[in-house]
């Protein structure tokens, strides 16, 4: 997995920042571990407009447009998806 | 509920097919006009009810049925527009209340929102998607209306328009869209003030005016259009609230009007902006969900494939979770057992 420098200068991977990011923002994911592949929507910790806020922290931080066409729950529906499109849009700009 | 196919959900399966919403008309507003009365004067102990009328069809209809359970005379229809209403809803207003013959008190909101900021607040998120927008433009949010056809998650794009008709679309961010949709639903709160005022003055009850779409996917503003005493048509799918209204002869002029949100200064539809499906299609659909059909049945019986049913399905279970919320009465910290919350 890609490792990256978070904006505390540490190396982790781009899901762990995701990670931290959902788990900092989300309330429901406040209270528990959200699993890679636990489903965002469907389990209630992210709705539409949280995924916009997703978004938004990955334009900051990974330095590349997320197109609308990409804006699917293939790409943005489980932490491992996110980073899996994370990854491919960095390699691919 | 008379006249109406009851079911309990998700039971078993049962016949579906396109002809499912329709019912006894006339049954069922037998049995809305009792239940009217005995809200309004036994649960309620009102003397009469007060109805917010947009020119549109679930006002209408709405206005139509109390006039027929409690008379015209005890009926106060307001029309409460404000600066970026369109006039011909008004005049739709105009026309309904004299169909019916119930008094219509015109109260303008335009520069009560003014004062509240409505439009300036709305101006300035929009400013800082598009710098160029200037108030002369028009605008309006919108989902995209491909919702069938792909795993799309759901986002609002920001669609404004120039004084000399150019059109430019970008996805919304999330602060702007909060602050847009924060500062417009000082309309909806606004006049669900004078509804309560004039409530208030004769000792009426408000009705709302959602229908079953509306109210099952939280398509209201808490404290605005959300708020009422009653809510005569929530029960009732939109293609129903159409076949009550072509029932009781109302206007035709009503009848023909796309449903509109008339609530952004750019021409917008209830599909663009929300429920990103023709509302004859979404019916259907909830009603198969909401009876447990399978999606391999809706689809063959609506022309679709099973995935795009299924893709809806979790739009509507999805709408609700998110909307939620919405639909809470106030929580409370520890129980108040000598107050019923009903």
């Amino acid at each position: 997995m890609k490792e990256v420098t978070d904006m505390q200068g540490t190396q982790t991977t781009i899901r762990e920042q995701i990670n931290d990011f959902i788990g900092n923002t989300f309330p429901v994911a406040r209270k528990k571990q959200v699993g890679l592949d636990e489903k965002l929507m469907e389990n209630g910790i992210i709705d539409s407009l949280g995924f916009l806020e997703i978004i938004t922290f990955i334009e900051q931080n990974y330095g590349f447009k997320v197109k609308d066409e990409d804006v699917t729950a293939e790409n943005f529906n489980t932490i491992g998806n996110i980073g899996s499109y994370i990854e491919r849009s960095i390699e691919g700009a | 509920m008379s006249g109406l196919i009851v079911d309990t959900e998700k039971t078993h399966a049962i016949a579906f097919n396109r002809g499912i919403l329709e019912y006894d008309v006339e049954a069922e507003l037998e049995h809305m006009t009792e239940s009217i009365r005995t809200i309004v004067y036994e649960k309620l102990r009102r003397r009469g009810a007060v109805i917010a009328i947009s020119g549109g069809i679930d006002s209408s209809v709405t206005a139509a049925v109390l006039t027929r359970a409690l008379g015209a005379d005890r009926i106060i229809a307001l029309s409460l527009p404000e600066h970026e209403s369109s006039p011909a809803n008004m005049d739709y207003g105009r026309l309904i209340a004299e169909h019916l013959g119930v008094e219509l008190i015109v109260e303008p909101i335009g520069k009560v929102l003014e004062s509240l900021g409505c439009y300036r607040r709305r101006e300035e998120a929009v400013r800082r998607v598009f710098s160029e927008f200037t108030p002369e433009y028009r605008f309006k949010i919108v989902l995209p209306q491909n919702l069938m056809e792909t795993g799309r998650i759901n986002f609002y794009n920001l669609v404004i328009q120039s004084p000399d008709g150019n059109i430019q679309t970008r996805r919304l961010p999330s602060r702007e869209l909060l602050e847009i949709i924060a500062a417009t639903n000082f309309k909806q709160r606004t006049r669900k003030q004078f509804e309560y005022y004039y409530a208030d003055r004769y000792g009426y009850a408000v009705a709302g005016t959602p229908n079953r779409l509306e109210y099952d996917q939280g398509f209201f503003v808490k404290g605005g259009d959300g708020l009422a005493d009653f809510k005569p048509i929530a029960h009732l799918y939109k293609t129903q609230v159409y076949a009550m209204a072509r029932y009781l002869d109302l206007p035709e002029e009503i009848l023909n009007q796309k449903p509109s949100t008339d609530t952004y200064s750019m021409a917008q539809s209830q599909q663009e902006f929300y429920f990103s499906l023709p509302y004859h299609e979404l019916d259907l659909i909830m009603w198969a969900l909401n009876h447990g059909i399978p999606t391999g049945h809706a689809a063959r019986e609506m022309g679709y494939t099973e995935e795009q049913v299924e893709r809806v399905y979790n739009d509507i279970k999805q709408k609700r979770r998110t909307t939620e919320y919405l639909q809470k009465k106030p929580l409370l910290v520890s129980p108040v057992p000598e107050i019923s919350n009903d």
